[in-house]
């Protein structure tokens, strides 16, 4: 072989073992170390795309539980949430209850900005600079997925033998109409266990708030109780923000959960809480694939 | 027949008068260095010609399997298959607003799930899987659901799978 045939036959292996190596580093770098858990990126926000009603507030979740024996466990973290006129969101969490998934990261810090008008999503990661960028779906298939995750979610919440289940709520409406189209007649609703009762409304942390509340009662002798238990969800939700600002759920056998959205400022946040800092390396994510096909 | 003799070699020696004639009159050494020169120049523009077009090839069919090597894995993990959403600590609890997040979690996890028998993952400590998290405004994770990509390879097993 001649000296330049053999130079391109190394040029080529350089250039496939480069690729090959580059790929693999991706793959490695994407591993968590030692079993921890690591945000890949956001999917997709649950609820529709607010414009128009920019805040930010601090929302403070406590859950406390006591044991039979007297025990008490009371846990709380605090997030930052920040939302411009636009409908972009930054939501700085410490989430709660990933103990099933690996018991030594129970709570875990995660940072994401999604941004409806570039139609991208953002987890970033300070420890290492770092943002994984991804593509949000288009609206028709975000669409079809909220209606589904909404009833994975509606279907996760607790049931009892014997009961049916109650309702889905309403699908949120499109932006400009205002919510509740689709809500049964007061008739209709007489006929369906555990519809929202409406509390009113009031101020809460200077906005004005309507209040619902859900109660659920399990028969006595139902699941081997002596007496009914009572299960209450009671949420008050601003209709300026569209943002629930409190929210308490009672349930005598797992415990009571209480949000709070507090320090809510109605000012614009500032754009670059909406931005990848510049010193931030940013990882693509691919978009996920399709569900491969049912056979 | 004498006559015919004598025309015979007048003619030779015109014709060989004739071919030194000619053979005076060509190139010199110089000039045919100088063409030869020419000549070797020529022929060896043209081989490197032929060589940078090799090369070019070369290069080109190294780019494409360069750039084909990544899609082509990206192309046989194509489709995901999931498990359906399993209840986290706090499913119980409404959601209103939320997002799900993508995450990696230990492949240990799988048996907590009971998807997984522990002893095979007892091994897999350090290895992980791909898990959709539904958490809500409020922080608390709700579900999860277990995601494996598969490629058409694994679609061929489990259909070898399902005709067993």
């Amino acid at each position: 072989m001649s000296p330049q045939g053999l130079r391109c036959v190394l040029v080529a292996a350089a250039m496939t073992a480069a690729a090959t190596a580059a790929d693999a580093q991706q793959v490695q770098r994407r591993s968590p170390i030692n079993g921890t858990l690591e945000f890949m990126g956001a999917e997709m926000p649950l609820g529709p795309v607010v414009r128009g009603a920019p805040f930010s507030g601090e929302g403070v979740t406590t859950t406390s539980q006591t044991l039979a024996d007297g025990t008490r466990i009371e846990r709380r973290v605090t997030s930052r949430i920040y939302r411009d006129s636009e409908g972009r969101v930054r939501r700085e969490q410490t989430v709660l209850g990933l103990g099933a998934l690996n018991p030594s990261a129970d709570a875990q810090p995660i940072v994401t900005i999604s941004d409806p008008v570039a139609g991208l999503t953002y987890v970033l990661d300070e420890n290492t600079r770092s943002a994984r960028r991804s593509r949000l779906a288009s609206l028709e298939r975000r669409n079809a997925n909220l209606e589904k995750l909404r009833a994975a979610a509606h279907a996760l919440e607790p049931r009892h033998a014997g009961e049916p289940p109650p309702p889905l709520p309403p699908p949120p409406p499109p932006p400009g109409e205002p919510r509740g189209r689709g809500t049964p007649s007061a008739a209709a609703r007489a006929n369906i266990a555990n519809w929202p009762e409406p509390l009113g409304t009031r101020q809460i942390e200077g906005v004005t708030a309507a209040g619902t509340r859900r109660t659920e009662t399990i028969p006595a002798g139902r699941i081997g109780n002596d007496r009914p238990i009572v299960i209450t969800d009671e949420r008050w939700e601003s209709p300026d923000l569209k943002m629930v600002v409190m929210s308490q759920h009672h349930d005598p056998r797992t415990g009571d959960v209480e949000y709070r959205l507090i320090n809510i400022s109605r000012a614009e946040p500032p754009h670059d809480l909406f931005t990848v800092p510049a010193d931030y390396d940013i990882v693509e994510v691919p978009p996920p694939p399709p569900p491969a096909p049912r056979q | 027949m004498n006559d015919r003799q004598s025309s015979d070699r007048v003619l030779n020696d015109a014709l060989r008068t004739i071919a030194d004639e000619d053979a005076r009159a060509g190139a010199s050494a110089a000039v045919e260095a100088q063409v030869m020169a020419e000549f070797r120049s020529v022929a060896a523009a043209r081989r490197r010609r032929v060589r940078a077009r090799v090369a070019l090839l070369a290069a080109a069919a190294a780019l494409a399997i360069a750039a084909a090597i990544p899609l082509w894995r990206s192309q046989t993990s194509r489709r995901e298959v999931t498990t359906a959403f399993m209840p986290l600590t706090y499913g119980g609890v409404p959601i209103v607003d939320g997002h799900v997040v993508r995450m990696e979690v230990p492949r240990a996890s799988l048996a907590s799930f009971g998807l997984a028998p522990a002893e095979s993952v007892d091994g897999a400590a350090s290895s992980t899987v791909l898990a959709d998290v539904i958490i809500g405004d409020d922080g608390l994770a709700r579900a999860v659901r277990f995601v494996r990509r598969v490629g058409p390879r694994d679609r061929q097993q489990s259909k070898e799978d399902r005709q067993r």
